[in-house]
């Protein structure tokens, strides 16, 4: 929420209340999705407590399991006459949203698809025909059944041909939608050449017989070819600790690349607790582009990247990316109810807050041990467990079903390496009640790399050469801010004062600094110390042109890497890639002059204190503080907070500004500082180590 | 009752307690659907997106697709940026006679007061970055701090990006207004 505000008149800041603040969603409109949002989290939590397989694909472990792991979304899948088919390579693609899976052909000329959407509408049923297409090797379409009651369904499905000829289908798959739709496919034999006008017939679905007129138009350079449903995981990773990456498609086409990578798991219920990337590099590292382009529907352990187009030799290499650490994955594992083991846990008759149980209880779950040492009532409603974790566990989540139980509280690393994990309740029962482990969370370690070939772009079309330039983009003049404010003054004349080398190209900037900073109780990132070097290149006009930005943790690992060619950066850690929509700028160490500005409009109180520095150099502090309106009390905090500030120490004779620290006021007056970055190296170079120049060379610029 | 002390605290609970849930919901509700009135000006269309957000949000939460880290606000409207971009996919293949219907300008749709509209003409003299700005301070309601994590920069320049904002509106207001 808004932290600061400026004074403003009073009509432009009521026009900016109007124009911005004035637009109410409807209360029935409110109340309506807070009840849709209520049913749907009853719904899925109420999954949680029921046998997990309901699949038909259950004894598919691995391939599906992405699917699976999102039980509410996936209700139900239907394999129609599979069963029945002897030695047919079967398998589901995802069959949802605008690509509904893709893949390649060799020869665009033979290849037919729908040349639009077809929808039928018969008793409650509406079946639409989302894509079809035709080549040498089959036939298949896909479609969206709508209001079909339940999953027992005993449908059959035909083309017809304009001859009249009438072909079965050879196989089908399915899978459930969000809402009420179903998503299937069908695959029949490749048909006549030349055939473009057909009808899809399906048999009894439901009881009811549906005819959809299909239309197909020839594939033309720069569709995106939807492919078959086809055994997925071609391209697989190594499976480790669990995991699995897939690469699941690939679709060239004449301008671009687009595949689709998916995460699998091999436990039920297994989740990776993080967002994720890929990192699309060659042979010599260079890195391409991935551009996530995934559609709403595609659930979130599959995505889809856009890429350059490919000559078809490149040995590529698609590799997993969770931030902070690729090779450890936040993993966690739900258990239904059925499932769960746990404890009896007997608080007694009068439980009181600050008591102590000692507990010595081991759990087994699926091949995990957990030892729950102790219990403690913290407060009326909430219940803290403490667990020794074993192997690679970082958390557990606990439920009882107890009427009483409100909520769980997931595993919190505590100093000793041990873990809390909580439930809160109306009130403690005084009475024996069962504890059980629903999750489990963990660290997945290892690498989950695919290597893998790409498929050329279809004939006929030219790939660019990997390595493209960026258009230059008019200079962006820096304005200044005018203050009359003595120390706001003084604080931009050092700034200017020693900002003035730095922007004279062309040149090499090279910048070290430090940072320190409290962390919370369970936090991971960002670690209490971090030390961070760029390398900034400029033209000769003064305008950064490139940059690489590393970080590493006190241990020397590095925590993260990016690079910036002109507007385009990369970030070699996380696989994020794109367009900066930024203007080009001068190199500046001034930190503070906008923002003691802005706190001096604010009423903040702004000092200077005449102090010496490191290496006895006379030094100014610089210190704003905004007070609170009312104490702040965040939880975990002994002491509330009355404000916030932050101090910076500048070199008098150079201007520099050296070190950074924010601080939160307490109550009693002192300062808790949040955290210091402090300068170490600041110098213009001729040229930066060629491990820099290497860096850069890898960024493809689409 | 859900004891809610912080969104962290809070955000885990959800997850399992459509109470805690609830109060998430009807604290972004109203930031989540000006955000979104104000980029699309269509009330309905604000609303059919205010709920996609809200629906992938709960979906992300209890799946553990979001993960603890103090920026569920950030990825609430990186949600809602998302959906918008798929809304804006979806005008751009209507015809071109229900093109000609809808307004060029959004925000154009939402005519008040004279300083409304001489606010509504600042405005867009401003490029689209910041206009964003002022969309997610002033609509969302999102602090620097967020919006900084957000756009990918800064908290800093993104300080110094909505003062100057503010300092130009301020300035051109009252010349405009002499």
């Amino acid at each position: 929420m808004p932290d600061t505000t400026w004074r403003l008149p009073p009509d432009l800041e009521a026009a900016i209340a109007e124009f911005y603040v004035a637009s109410e969603p409807s209360p029935a409109f409110a109340a309506r999705l807070e009840q849709e949002l209520r049913q749907r989290q009853t719904d899925m939590l109420q999954y949680k407590t029921q046998p997990v397989i309901r699949f038909a694909w259950s004894k598919r472990s691995k391939i599906m399991q992405s699917v699976r792991t999102r039980p509410v979304l996936a209700l139900i899948v239907v394999l129609i006459a599979l069963l029945l088919l002897t030695g047919a390579a079967y398998a589901i693609g995802r069959l949802k949203g605008y690509i509904p899976g893709f893949g390649f052909t060799t020869d665009i000329q033979s290849v037919f698809l729908l040349s639009e959407p077809v929808e039928v509408a018969g008793e409650g049923i509406t079946l639409r025909v989302d894509q079809a297409v035709s080549d040498e090797s089959m036939f298949w379409v896909s479609l969206t059944v709508t209001g079909l009651p339940d999953e027992h369904d005993s449908s059959r499905a035909f083309v017809f041909l304009p001859n009249g000829e009438k072909i079965p289908f050879q196989m089908s798959s399915g899978v459930a939608g969000d809402s009420e739709d179903i998503h299937w496919a069908y695959v029949f034999p490749p048909l006549p050449a030349v055939v473009t006008d057909l009808v899809l017939y399906i048999e009894n679905l439901d009881g009811q017989n549906f005819s959809a007129p299909i239309h197909l138009r020839p594939a033309k350079p720069g569709d995106i070819l939807p492919s078959e449903p086809q055994q997925p995981g071609q391209w697989r990773s190594v499976t480790q600790d669990g995991v699995t990456l897939v690469l699941d498609q690939v679709a060239p086409s004449s301008d671009k690349t687009v595949f689709q990578v998916s995460v699998h798991f091999d436990k039920l219920g297994m989740s990776l607790n993080s967002d994720w990337n890929v990192l699309l590099t060659d042979q010599k590292g260079a890195v391409y582009p991935a551009i996530d382009i995934t559609p709403e529907s595609i659930d979130g352990n599959a995505k889809i990247f856009q890429t350059l187009p490919f000559i078809g030799n490149e040995q590529l290499t698609v590799s997993l990316n969770v931030f902070p650490n690729a090779q450890q994955l936040p993993i966690s594992v739900d258990f239904s109810l059925d499932d769960a083991n746990g404890f009896r846990f007997d608080p007694g008759p009068d439980p009181a807050v600050g008591q102590t149980w000692a507990l010595d209880k081991v759990i087994q779950i699926s091949g995990f041990t957990l030892r729950v040492l102790s219990a403690r009532l913290e407060s009326p409603g909430e219940l803290l467990f403490e667990f020794e974790p074993t192997g690679k566990i970082t958390g557990v989540m606990l439920y009882t079903p107890d009427p009483s139980l409100r909520g769980a509280t997931g595993g919190v690393p505590q100093v000793n390496g041990n873990i809390l994990a909580g439930m809160t309740f109306e009130n403690i029962p005084a009475h024996p009640f069962e504890v059980r482990v629903t999750r489990v969370y963990y660290t997945a370690h290892g690498s989950w790399e695919i290597q893998w070939q790409p498929p050329s772009a279809p004939h006929g079309t030219t790939v660019p050469p990997a390595v493209t330039f960026v258009p230059t983009q008019p200079p962006y003049a820096t304005p200044t801010l005018a203050s009359s404010d003595p120390i706001v003054l003084e604080v931009q004349q050092l700034a200017q004062q020693f900002d003035a080398p730095f922007q004279e190209g062309p040149a090499w900037i090279h910048v070290v600094s430090e940072g320190t900073m409290n962390p919370r109780a369970g936090q991971t990132f960002p670690p209490p110390y971090i030390i961070s070097e760029q390398w900034i290149e400029t033209d000769a006009n003064g305008y950064v042109i490139r940059s690489v930005w590393l970080d590493k943790d006190a241990d020397g690992n590095t925590i993260q890497l990016s690079a910036t060619v002109e507007d385009y950066s990369v970030n070699f850690t996380t696989g994020d890639a794109g367009f900066n929509r930024g203007q080009p700028y001068h190199f500046s160490a001034d930190m503070l002059s906008h923002d003691l500005a802005q706190a001096k409009q604010n009423g903040n109180l702004v000092t200077r204190d005449e102090t010496t520095c490191a290496g006895g150099q006379p030094c100014i502090a610089v210190t704003s503080m905004e007070s609170f309106p009312e104490p702040i009390l965040i939880a975990g905090e002994t002491q509330a907070f009355i404000g916030a500030g932050n101090t910076v120490w500048i070199n008098l004779a150079t201007g520099q500004q050296i070190q950074f620290q924010s601080f939160w006021r307490l109550e009693d007056g002192t300062n808790r500082v949040e955290s210091t970055e402090r300068n170490l190296i600041l110098e213009k170079v001729s040229s930066p180590p060629q491990e820099i120049l290497d860096i850069l060379a890898k960024v493809i610029v689409p | 009752m859900t004891d809610l002390r912080n969104d962290d605290e809070l955000i885990e609970r959800a997850r399992y307690d459509p109470e805690a849930f609830g109060v998430l919901y009807r604290r972004y509700l109203a930031p989540v659907y000006r955000y979104l009135f104000v980029r699309l000006g269509d009330s309905q269309e604000a609303e059919d997106i205010t709920s996609k957000v809200f629906i992938e949000a709960l979906e992300g939460l209890v799946q553990h697709r979001y993960q603890e880290s103090g920026k569920f606000t950030g990825w609430l409207f990186t949600i809602a940026r998302r959906r918008l971009i798929d809304a804006y996919r979806s005008r751009a293949t209507v015809s071109f006679e229900e093109a000609a219907q809808m307004s060029p300008d959004p925000a154009g749709q939402i005519h008040h007061s004279d300083d409304n509209i001489r606010l509504e003409k600042l405005l867009s003299e401003l490029d689209e970055e910041k206009q964003e700005l002022m969309r997610l301070r002033f609509a969302g309601g999102l602090s620097f701090k967020e919006i900084a994590a957000l756009e990918g920069k800064s908290e800093a320049a993104v300080k110094m990006n909505v003062y100057r904002i503010i300092r130009w509106l301020r300035e051109n207001w009252e010349d405009r207004n002499a």
